[in-house]
C-alpha cells in the first residue's frame, strides 16, 4: 500500500513537472545566464533570454555595475515612457517602452524585443544597450562575454592637420609598440574592436588589428604617414578617449580598404568642395571614389573636367546663409532666385525620374524649409529643405520635380545664383554642374563634383548613411537649433516698451555667435521676423485629421527645424509674463526625460551670469520641448511684466550675458562639437 | 426558551443592518464641500482650499461647479496665479475618466508666457483630477480643440494630467 502510494505521489510530481515545462514562458526556458565584463563576473540578479537578446531590470545590481564601468549613466522614472542612457562620450542613448526603436548618438537601430515594464521596473534588451555602448556579446565557454570594444575612430581634418580620436566601451590601456614621428603603433589590452581593415587618410593609412581571447582581447592600431609628417598625443577629453594629431598627411579624404570582413565600401556620397580653399586654387586631385553608372560619370566629367574628393573634410568655417528663395513663373516654367550671404560651393544634379536638386554645400536656411505645387506646365513642385550632409554639415538642398526631360539651367550671380526651369523639351539636357558663391568666386569648371547618383532621398530627409563607417554616424549631432520665441504676426507678449519676439530673436542672434564660436553648427528657426511654417505639415495634419491643423503646423515646424537634422539640441528663447508684477526670474522649461538635464546645466550656467531670480528647471507640456526629438529645452529669459527684469531686457549687456550664460550651459552639458566622422566604416 | 434567543438574535441582526446602511449610506453621498486649487506666484506651487457645493451632486455637476470655481480663483487678496479676465467656464462633459472643459475664448484672448499658461491649468488640473473617477482633463476653447492657444506654449490638444506639470 505504501509503495503505491509513493509510486502514484511520484507519478503525479512527474506529471506536474512536465506540465510546467511546456507552460513556463520561452524567456526563462535558458536560465539565468552568467556573464564575463573585462576581467570580472558580473552577477545579475533575473537576467533571462528573451527572443536573442536578454532582458534585464533597469534596477538589478549588475547592470547597474556594468553602466558604472563604461562611465554610463541610466535615468528612467516608473511613469515616464523613455529610459534614457547618457554614455561616456555623451552620446544620448534613449528606449522607449513598447518600442523596438531606439537611438544611440542620434543613430536608430532595433532591438530583439521592445523594453517593457515589469511592476516599477523597465525592462531592457541588455545586448541592445551593451552594442550602443560599445560592447559586444561574445559565446564562451558555459558564460556570455561581455567583450569591450574600441567603437568609434573619428577623423577630421583641416589644411594642417588630421585629428584621430579612438573611443573605447572602457578606460582606454595602452602602449606605444612603435613611435616614430611618421609611424605610430599603439597596442590596446583588454579591449576588441568592429573596426578592423585598413583605412587611408590623405596620405597615411589607418590599420585596425583585433586579436587576443574572447575574456582577453586586445587590439593593434597602426598610423602609417609618409616622410615628413608627424604626430603628437593631445590631451584626450575623457580617459575613454586617446587622441592622435598627425600634420603634413594631406587632406583626410577617407579611402577605404576594407578587410575581408568588412562590408565593401560604399558609392561616395555628394561632393563638398573645401570652403576654405584660397581663391584661384582648385582642389587637389584626389581618387576617384565609389561606383557610378557611365552615362552618370561621363556627365559628371564632360560637365566638370576632373573629379572630386568625396566627402572631403573641410575646416570648420562659418556657414554660408541662404538668405532667400524666390519663386517667380517664367512662361510654362519657373526661375527660383536663390540668395546667399557668405561664400559657398553648389553642385546640381538631373536625375533619371525627373527630379532635378541642387545642393548648397555648408549652408543655412534663415526660414523654414517649404513646399510648393506652382500650376505650370513644366514643374509638378519644388521643395526647399535644410539637411545633413553624410558628414553631418548644413546643407540647404532645393529640389524640383519636372513634368518632362524640360531644359534646366543655373544661372551664377554675385550673391547666389537662379534656376531658370523651363518649358522646353531638352532630351540630352546635362546631368550635373556645379558652382560657388562668393567674392572668391572661382572657375565652376575648376570645382569638380562628385558622381552622381542615380536615385537621392526625397529633399528633407538625412542622406543615406554610408555602408560602412570609421565611427558610427554622427549625422546632426554637431548641430543645434536656437528657437526664436513668436514672429511676424505673433508677436507673443508685449510690455514695458518691449515685445518678445524682437527681444528672443535678438537674444539667438548672439547665442548664435557664441556658439559658432564653440564650433558648433548653428541653425535658427527663424532668423527674420516671421512665424515659420510649413505649408506640407499643415497639408498633413489635415490628411490626418488633427484638429487646428495651422496652429500645431507652426510650432511643429520649429521643431522639424530640429528632428529632419537630427540636431544635438534645441533651445527656444521666450521672455515671460505674468499678471502679477513682482513676479521675476529665469525658468528653464524641460518635458522629456532627456531635457531635464540640459535644463538643469543650463540653469546651473545662466543664473550666476545674468543675476536673475532662478526660478528653476520645470517639467511642463510645452510643444516645442515635447515634439523635439533631442534634449531641448524652453529657456524663459525674464518676466517682460516684472518692472526690474524688464529694464535688464532693455539693457543690451544683459541679453549678451543671458547668451553667454546659455552658451556656457551649452558647453558644460555638451562639450564641444564633435569631431565630425569623414567617413563611416560599418 | 431556544426560540426566544433565536427571535432576539434575528432582531439584533436586523437593527445591526439597518444602522450600517444608513451610516454608510450617509457617508457614500458626494461631500459638502469640493476641493480647488490655485497655483502660487512660484508658478508651481498648488494650494486647495474648499468651497461648499451647490444642490446637484452628480459628477458632471461636481466637475463643472469645480472648474468654474477654479477659473473665478481664490479670494481676493490671495496671492494666485489667475486666469484671464472675462475666462469663463461654457460646459465641462466626463468621458471615461477624463473631464472635458470648454473654456470661453476669452482664455486666450492675451498671449501670456508659459509662466501663466502653465499655472492656470496647472490649478484646473489639479482641482478636477482631485474628483473622483477623473484623471485627466481636455480643454477646449470656444467648443472647439486646439493645439495650443494663440501665440501660447502648452499643448493642449492632448489631455492634461498631474504628470503633464
Amino acid at each position: 500500500m505504501t509503495n503505491r502510494f509513493r509510486v502514484r505521489v511520484f507519478s503525479a510530481l512527474l506529471a506536474l513537472a512536465g506540465v510546467a515545462a511546456t507552460v513556463v514562458p520561452v524567456r526563462a526556458q535558458d536560465g539565468d545566464p552568467s556573464f564575463w565584463f573585462a576581467g570580472t563576473r558580473l552577477i545579475f540578479a533575473h537576467a533571462v533570454p528573451y527572443d536573442g537578446d536578454v532582458a534585464v531590470s533597469v534596477q538589478d545590481p549588475g547592470l547597474q555595475r556594468l553602466l558604472a564601468r563604461l562611465g554610463a549613466t541610466l535615468s528612467f522614472a516608473p511613469e515616464e515612457r523613455y529610459i534614457v542612457i547618457t554614455a561616456a562620450d555623451r552620446r544620448t542613448i534613449a528606449f522607449a517602452l513598447g518600442s523596438t526603436q531606439y537611438t544611440a548618438g542620434g543613430v536608430t537601430s532595433h532591438a530583439a524585443f521592445a523594453p517593457y515594464l515589469d511592476g516599477n521596473q523597465a525592462i531592457l534588451p541588455l545586448y541592445a544597450l551593451a552594442h550602443a555602448l560599445y560592447v559586444e556579446p561574445v559565446p564562451g565557454s558555459g558564460e556570455m562575454i561581455l567583450q569591450p570594444q574600441i567603437g568609434a575612430l573619428d577623423v577630421r581634418s583641416d589644411a594642417r592637420r588630421t585629428v584621430f580620436v579612438i573611443r573605447g566601451a572602457t578606460q582606454l590601456a595602452y602602449i606605444k609598440r612603435i613611435d616614430t614621428p611618421e609611424h605610430v603603433e599603439l597596442a590596446f589590452s583588454g579591449v576588441a574592436s568592429t573596426l578592423t581593415g585598413v583605412r587611408r587618410v590623405g596620405d597615411a593609412t589607418v590599420d585596425v588589428e583585433s586579436g587576443g581571447t574572447a575574456k582577453n582581447p586586445s587590439t593593434v592600431i597602426t598610423f602609417d604617414a609618409p616622410h615628413g609628417a608627424h604626430h603628437d598625443f593631445t590631451i584626450p577629453a575623457s580617459p575613454f578617449e586617446v587622441s592622435v594629431v598627425f600634420t603634413g598627411i594631406g587632406t583626410a579624404d577617407v579611402a577605404t580598404a576594407p578587410a575581408s570582413s568588412a562590408p565593401p565600401p560604399a558609392p561616395a556620397a555628394a561632393a563638398q568642395a573645401p570652403a576654405t580653399m584660397p581663391p584661384g586654387v582648385a582642389p587637389p586631385p584626389p581618387p576617384l571614389l565609389g561606383g557610378t553608372s557611365s552615362s552618370d560619370a561621363s556627365a559628371a566629367a564632360s560637365s566638370s573636367g576632373s573629379p572630386m574628393p568625396a566627402d572631403a573634410s573641410v575646416a570648420p568655417a562659418a556657414p554660408a546663409i541662404v538668405t532667400g528663395v524666390a519663386f517667380a513663373p517664367d512662361g510654362g516654367g519657373l526661375d527660383v532666385r536663390v540668395t546667399v550671404s557668405g561664400s559657398a560651393n553648389y553642385d546640381w544634379h538631373r536625375l533619371a525620374d525627373l527630379r532635378w536638386y541642387v545642393d548648397i554645400q555648408n549652408a543655412t536656411l534663415t526660414d523654414a524649409g517649404r513646399d510648393d505645387h506652382p500650376d505650370l506646365p513644366a514643374v509638378e513642385s519644388v521643395r526647399v529643405r535644410q539637411i545633413a550632409s553624410p558628414a553631418g554639415g548644413p546643407v540647404v538642398r532645393i529640389a524640383l520635380t519636372m513634368r518632362g526631360e524640360k531644359r534646366i539651367d543655373v544661372i551664377p550671380a554675385a550673391d547666389g545664383f537662379t534656376i531658370e526651369a523651363t518649358d522646353v523639351d531638352d532630351v540630352a539636357a546635362v546631368r550635373t554642374g556645379a558652382g560657388r558663391i562668393g567674392s572668391a568666386a572661382v572657375d565652376p569648371a575648376s570645382i569638380a563634383i562628385a558622381p552622381v547618383p542615380t536615385a537621392t532621398p526625397a529633399a528633407g530627409a538625412l542622406a543615406a548613411p554610408p555602408g560602412w563607417k570609421f565611427a558610427p554616424p554622427v549625422s546632426g549631432s554637431h548641430i543645434i537649433v536656437l528657437d526664436p520665441g513668436h514672429g511676424g504676426d505673433d508677436v507673443g507678449t508685449a510690455h514695458n516698451g518691449l515685445v518678445e519676439k524682437y527681444v528672443t530673436i535678438d537674444i539667438a542672434r548672439r547665442l548664435r555667435t557664441l556658439l559658432v564660436a564653440q564650433g558648433w553648427t548653428v541653425l535658427m528657426t527663424r532668423d527674420s521676423d516671421i512665424d515659420p511654417h510649413n505649408p506640407a505639415i499643415i497639408a498633413q495634419f489635415e490628411a490626418d485629421g488633427k484638429p487646428n491643423p495651422s496652429d500645431r503646423a507652426y510650432l511643429q515646424t520649429r521643431c522639424d527645424v530640429a528632428n529632419n537634422v537630427n540636431a544635438r539640441l534645441f533651445i527656444s528663447i521666450h521672455v515671460n509674463y505674468s499678471d502679477s508684477p513682482a513676479v521675476n526670474g529665469t525658468t528653464f522649461y524641460w518635458y522629456k526625460p532627456q531635457d531635464r538635464l540640459l535644463a538643469t546645466t543650463l540653469e546651473h550656467a545662466v543664473i550666476p551670469v545674468t543675476g536673475t531670480n532662478d526660478m528653476g528647471p520645470v517639467h511642463e507640456n510645452l510643444y516645442v520641448t515635447r515634439h523635439t526629438t533631442m534634449p531641448a529645452v524652453l529657456v524663459e529669459t525674464a518676466f517682460i511684466s516684472n518692472p526690474h527684469d524688464a529694464a535688464l531686457l532693455h539693457t543690451p549687456a544683459f541679453l549678451q550675458n543671458m547668451a553667454i550664460g546659455i552658451a556656457a550651459g551649452v558647453k558644460a552639458y555638451a562639450g564641444a562639437p564633435p569631431l565630425q566622422a569623414s567617413q563611416a566604416a560599418q | 426558551m431556544q426560540a426566544v434567543r433565536v427571535i432576539v438574535l434575528a432582531l439584533v441582526l436586523v437593527v445591526a443592518a439597518a444602522a450600517s446602511w444608513w451610516f454608510f449610506g450617509q457617508r457614500s453621498e458626494q461631500p459638502a464641500t469640493v476641493a480647488v486649487y490655485y497655483t502660487k506666484l512660484d508658478g508651481t506651487t498648488v494650494v486647495p482650499w474648499r468651497v461648499s457645493l451647490g444642490p446637484a451632486r452628480d459628477p458632471r455637476s461636481v466637475a463643472f461647479y469645480a472648474a468654474v470655481q477654479t477659473v473665478a480663483g481664490p479670494p481676493a487678496g490671495v496671492e494666485a496665479v489667475r486666469f484671464p479676465a472675462g475666462t469663463r467656464v461654457l460646459s465641462t462633459d466626463l468621458d471615461d475618466g477624463t473631464a472635458v472643459v470648454d473654456l470661453s475664448s476669452a482664455v486666450g484672448a492675451k498671449v501670456e508666457g508659459s509662466f501663466t499658461e502653465s499655472a492656470e491649468f496647472k490649478a484646473l488640473v489639479y482641482t478636477l483630477t482631485a474628483l473622483p473617477g477623473i484623471s485627466a482633463v481636455r480643454v477646449h476653447v470656444g467648443g472647439a480643440t486646439v493645439a495650443t492657444l494663440p501665440g501660447g506654449h502648452l499643448e493642449l490638444d492632448e489631455p492634461l494630467s498631474r504628470q503633464s506639470f
